[in-house]
């Protein structure tokens, strides 16, 4: 344990060192992501200013709320890999022959060996944020909710990570899964960034039940910001880190599947 | 039986890949969930000793990369036995690896936008190397492959025969018993070629290393292996002595005189000849089932006082030719 948190921290300097051979391209990527994100926070501020809340949903509980999925999208981009998009190209160029032929798991090595270092702008974003917020409506928050919201953060980025491998991992079935990854995961997941209650139940089955994002953010936000009102609600609500663990071991179990399956690109 | 001495063994095993059916049109390739299986390796069967040097040959797509791919534990046989130091690399794959030391000639596994002493430092982490190792293996490459010179510069800044030294350093630092190298001097001009060559030969001389070559440069074969295994559409076709294939195949060979005095003619059985400069110079093809070249150089040097003499033995890319070409006799 304590070697692997060496080997990560080897990893992480040499990243950087890396990434400064391109030092403007590093700090303006930081900076553009840092802009991006910042916008998307204001927009929430004048759709309140100008409609008053989204179905109960103030400012405040909105950043909260956005605040969890970009959190969690960021952990799991900045400190491990977004093998949604990248496992299709380690396996199509057969570079993913060259982590199996080291003493490591081939998970770890994926996770160690592409870490998003921008991802840092939308990171320190989402703080400014969510912290003014939780500030600003901290007289609603109950301790427990403080706490649930640290859980989900941490839960929260290995839902997103099970995203990634799992989407990343039928490569070794399909080899190509760019676009399959874009809808599915990127523009299906951007419900989550508004309270999932205002769509259509179909949505919400989805979302739950098939591609369980809502488990990111939507639904520890209801306990988080105490807006459970029915049985079912406080049951989802606190099922969610459980939920998040489970889909995090199912992807890393069909990983292994595909892994065991995958027959390695021509040399 | 899992045998001690052997490094490598392999008992017949098989390799193959369903491929979908191409012909008959576009709906069809579409919606068509015919699969016919191809064997990339069929049934093969051979044994590698520790500290032997072994090319292993074959036309492209016969089933080497494939072969060393199972060996290394990326991926698994269909069926068949393969055992490397007495283990299954693909069910004790993280094991394996330390043992075994991969160059793939045709990718990377340098940090590209890393001076090559940071991939270096990191493998020295993921293998655990010690510092005493590391320090002595690190020495040694930089003597044979003259890697100070390249030290500070980022990989994406290297020549193809820079990059490929340090390619095989990568692969070497942890001291693995058994060295894969597929097509390593592809691409590469002479000097860096004889540096490689001479490395691998003292890699094997100091630690034993066993090595496992594949190449279709003949020279690399001729000076580093001294095993030979030849395989052909996913089979072994020869398994010998390199000396052996080239007694076994070696049917002509060229022997040219230059003479004291012209001769006009020159008639021995089993030796086609050619005379130039008015006869002072003769050169005879030699067939080897008839005659031999000690013979035709005796018979000449009984006509005229033979001046300077050089046989041309038959190379072994002619070898390889003629079998590719029409199989194994």
């Amino acid at each position: 344990m304590l070697g692997n948190i060496r080997l990560y921290g080897t990893f992480l300097k040499l990243s950087l060192k890396g990434r400064m051979e391109y030092k403007f391209s590093f700090f303006s990527s930081i900076l553009a992501n840092f802009y991006c994100y910042f916008i998307t926070y204001l927009t929430y501020w004048v759709i309140t200013q100008r409609f008053g809340t989204i179905s109960g949903w103030e400012y405040e509980d909105l950043v909260i709320l956005y605040g969890l999925n970009l959190f969690t999208y960021s952990i799991a981009c900045a400190l491990f890999f977004n093998s949604a998009l990248q496992l299709e190209r380690e396996i199509t160029t057969g570079r993913l022959d060259g982590y199996l032929v080291r003493p490591m798991g081939l998970i770890q090595q994926l996770l160690l060996s592409r870490i998003a270092l921008p991802a840092i702008g939308q990171i320190i974003v989402s703080l400014i944020f969510v912290v003014t917020a939780f500030i600003r409506i901290s007289w609603k928050i109950t301790v427990f909710g403080y706490f649930y919201f640290c859980l989900s953060v941490l839960t929260g980025a290995l839902l997103q990570s099970g995203a990634m491998i799992l989407i990343g991992s039928l490569s070794f079935w399909m080899l190509r899964t760019r676009d399959l990854a874009i809808t599915v995961y990127y523009d299906l997941r951007s419900f989550i960034n508004y309270p999932i209650v205002i769509f259509p139940l179909i949505i919400r089955i989805l979302l739950t039940y098939v591609f369980p994002w809502a488990f990111i953010n939507y639904y520890p936000c209801l306990i988080i910001l105490s807006k459970a009102k029915t049985q079912e609600e406080y049951i989802l609500g606190l099922l969610s880190p459980i939920v998040s663990i489970l889909f995090f071991l199912l992807s890393l179990c069909v990983f292994h599947h595909g892994l065991h399956r995958y027959s390695s690109s021509g040399s | 039986m899992i045998s001690v001495e052997n490094i490598v063994q392999i008992e017949n095993i098989s390799r193959e890949y369903k491929v979908a059916k191409r012909d008959g049109g576009f709906a069809k390739f579409i919606f068509s969930r015919e699969h016919e299986i191809v064997y990339a390796v069929r049934n093969i069967s051979f044994s590698v000793a520790k500290g032997e040097l072994v090319g292993l040959l074959g036309p492209n797509g016969s089933g080497k990369s494939t072969t060393i791919k199972m060996l290394s534990g990326i991926i698994t046989p269909s069926a068949g036995k393969l055992y490397v130091m007495g283990n299954d690399p693909f069910k004790r794959r993280k094991h394996n690896a330390y043992n075994i030391g991969v160059v793939f000639g045709q990718r990377s596994q340098l940090w590209w936008d890393l001076p090559i002493g940071d991939t270096f430092y990191l493998l020295k982490k993921i293998y655990k190397i010690s510092d005493e190792t590391y320090k002595q293996n690190l020495n040694l490459s930089k003597k044979y492959l003259d890697l100070e010179s390249i030290w500070n510069q980022p990989v994406r800044q290297l020549s193809l025969g820079q990059r490929m030294r340090a390619e095989i350093v990568a692969a070497i630092l942890h001291n693995p018993k058994l060295l894969f190298l597929d097509e390593p001097t592809i691409g590469l001009d002479i000097v860096v070629k004889h540096q490689i060559r001479e490395f691998i030969l003292k890699l094997n001389n100091d630690y034993k290393t066993t090595v496992i070559l594949t190449s279709h440069d003949m020279k690399d074969i001729e000076d580093i292996c001294k095993k030979i295994i030849l395989v052909d559409k996913g089979r072994v076709a020869i398994d010998c002595h390199i000396d052996e294939l080239k007694q076994m195949y070696n049917k002509t060979a060229v022997v040219k005189l230059s003479l004291s005095s012209a001769v006009s003619n020159i008639a021995i059985l089993g030796a086609r000849g050619m005379s130039e400069l008015g006869g002072r110079q003769w050169s005879f093809l030699v067939d080897k089932s008839v005659t031999t070249t000690g013979r035709v150089v005796f018979e000449v040097s009984q006509i005229a006082e033979v001046t300077e003499l050089e046989i041309i033995e038959q190379a072994m890319e002619d070898i390889l030719h003629d079998i590719y070409k029409n199989g194994v006799r």
